[in-house]
């Protein structure tokens, strides 16, 4: 009997293992920040706007990731490490910030009066202010790309491209026409991104500094994902006659990569080096998570690496720009909430609650913050991947569905 | 043979320990599909797993513009309900055409959950009619949408309607409709034509359409 066990281990210890890269970081202390509230001097400005900028410069340091921001009331304000008095003389914003080694000198802000324009400034100035400390870019200066779907007249329906901050202001349209747009893909690091559009009558990924589709294949493309080069593009299609993974590299032919007898496919994301690219499957059953190494030599079908294991119909992965997680909507108890994979401990970690399905999850830069579409209320939310706490940043008319991160 | 038995056993339990019930769950169900699949194979019902004669029963186009995966499976597991045939190109000159195309007088083909292969008789009935309506009529092209219902989400949607759409193209296909007049388009679940949450609403949107236009 025992001689069965060991031979059990030994083929455990010496199966199949799949070697996984795994990008590590070290978690740091976050440094405790209290703003007090605004001091007015000699100011015309509206008790309204006044608060309206008081509730920005809260919201954007609530979010920045290094920063843990004090309540209003907490009393122990002298030991927090930071500690900014916000001063209002006439329509200039002066900020005093104190920490324990001292006063800190910080250019004043000249409101506009225009609140979208302020809240610019101050998302640019509390950014800057995070660089010199924390040496990194926080979100505050990220934009998100994302879908607004409309009814116009009794039975039709468009889909816009629509640009925000981060924090879902200064909304404007950016491909607004009478077509179909969906699954805006920004390019990194530009101001160009991907989207497919159905103004042809069937699905193409089209460049929005382009008229003419960005690939050139039959049959409709759809899903696009981009490497941080921009040298590669994932996406799905039906040209061989089935939804498919393909993938193109620039001035190459595309690439069937992916598929399997009676299987769709969906939603292909890369990692951070391009090398790996997570997608959805149903080769076994219900939909579900596999991460695939892209080949050197194509023709053979890649193994897959099966991510999502507790869950049933599993789909939307977004990989975290250091590697790390992977984010995606999970049938959970009947509702789709967000989840997350942790490639170091295998785990995963339900980050949503609430009774309101939701998908397409994506990462910020900085891997501090998801932001995900409900589909009710199709809505946009911003969650904090660490405290799990998430607001609303979107509301009004028309659904608001695919948002993408944009960096630039 | 009994130290084998009870060695076999002891793997077994050892090998689900490890596993969560909805794991477990999953491998007994996809288990049976093959167990149910090996049983109708005994009664000579070889419709999921049949391997194809030749190529000429592929019908179409023999230059590939990307590069194709050659794993055997592709073309030889499951063709009855999975024949994969790769689209056509769409002439420029065809857009405006395929642009306005006009709904036929053909009702939707309906699915079920999850499913991309048409079994109810009335819709292979439909598929049969379209066919002899495209022999009768040889300028005329048809546009296959793929819908679905709500509840998965909108991604995987879209590629599952494609699924659908590929679906009919091929019946068509295989029944002598040549390739190059068949397109298909997905919508996924954008296009409901029934507002509920309730199972006939689902089944509602789970369909494809067909629509039809006039190539020069």
């Amino acid at each position: 009997m025992y001689k069965y066990l060991l031979f059990f281990f030994y083929f455990s210890l010496f199966g199949n293992i799949d070697e996984m890269e795994v990008f590590l970081t070290r978690k740091e202390e976050k440094k405790t920040l209290y703003l007090s509230p605004i001091k007015i001097q000699n100011s015309e400005l509206s008790s309204k706007y006044i608060n309206e900028i008081t509730e920005t410069l809260r919201f954007d340091l609530e979010h920045l990731e290094k920063i843990l921001l004090l309540p209003k009331n907490v009393l122990e304000k002298q030991a927090s490490f930071f500690q900014i008095q916000p001063i209002l003389q006439g329509n200039l914003l002066l900020f005093k910030i104190q920490t324990f080694s001292g006063n800190v000198e910080f250019p004043p802000i000249t409101l506009a009066g225009n609140i979208d324009e302020d809240r610019r400034t101050i998302h640019q100035t509390l950014d800057a202010f995070y660089q010199k400390y924390f040496h990194t870019k926080s979100i505050l200066t990220t934009k998100l790309l994302y879908t607004i779907r409309k009814k116009v007249g009794e039975k039709k329906w468009v889909s816009e491209i629509w640009s925000a901050d981060f924090d879902g202001q200064n909304a404007k349209g950016v491909i607004q026409d009478e077509h179909y747009h969906l699954f805006p893909c920004a390019i990194p690091y530009s101001q160009e991104f991907l989207y497919v559009s159905f103004k042809t009558g069937t699905a193409k990924i089209y460049s929005s500094n382009s008229q003419e589709p960005y690939i050139t294949l039959v049959g409709n493309q759809i899903l696009p994902s981009i490497t941080k080069d921009g040298s590669k593009v994932a996406f799905i299609s039906d040209a061989a006659g089935r939804p498919d993974l393909f993938m193109l590299e620039k001035g190459n032919k595309p690439i069937q990569l992916y598929s399997y007898p009676r299987s769709t496919n969906a939603s292909p994301c890369f990692d951070p080096t391009g090398k790996k690219i997570a997608f959805v499957s149903d080769k076994d059953g219900a939909p579900r998570i596999y991460v695939i190494s892209v080949p050197d030599i194509f023709g053979k079908r890649p193994e897959t690496f099966l991510i999502s294991k507790k869950n049933r119909e599993n789909t939307c992965p977004s990989w975290s720009s250091d590697g790390a997680k992977l984010a995606y909507s999970a049938k959970t108890e009947g509702i789709r909430q967000i989840w997350t994979y942790n490639f170091e401990t295998g785990e995963e970690e339900q980050l949503t609650m609430g009774r309101e399905n939701k998908e397409n999850p994506t990462w910020s830069i900085d891997n501090s913050h998801i932001v995900y579409n409900t589909e009710e209320n199709a809505e946009l939310y911003l969650l904090n991947s660490n405290t799990k706490k998430t607001e609303k940043l979107t509301k009004g008319p028309g659904h608001k569905r695919f948002a993408v991160w944009q960096t630039y | 043979m009994k130290h084998l038995l009870k060695a076999i056993f002891m793997l077994t339990l050892l090998a689900s320990c490890q596993r969560s019930s909805t794991e477990t769950w999953e491998d007994v169900k996809t288990a049976g599909r093959c167990i149910k699949q090996g049983v109708y194979s005994l009664w000579g019902d070889y419709e999921e797993s049949k391997e194809i004669a030749n190529s000429s029963d592929f019908k179409g186009p023999g230059d590939q513009d990307f590069i194709a995966l050659e794993e055997k499976d592709l073309y030889t597991e499951y063709t009855q309900t999975d024949t994969a045939i790769a689209q056509a190109k769409l002439p420029d000159s065809e857009l405006p055409a395929f642009l306005s195309s006009k709904s036929s007088p053909f009702s939707p083909v309906h699915f079920a959950t999850d499913d991309h292969v048409i079994r109810e008789r009335q819709d292979l009935i439909t598929v049969e009619k379209i066919a002899r309506y495209l022999k009768k009529n040889p300028k005329q092209c048809l546009k296959v949408e793929g819908h679905c219902d709500k509840r998965a989400s909108s991604a995987y949607n879209m590629a599952l309607g494609m699924r659908r759409a590929n679906h009919l193209r091929v019946l068509l296909i295989k029944k002598g409709i040549d390739y190059s007049r068949i397109y298909t388009v997905s919508y996924g679940k954008e296009k409901p034509v029934a507002a509920g949450n309730d199972s006939k609403a689902y089944a509602q949107n789970r369909r494809s359409e067909f629509k039809f236009f006039t190539k020069d």
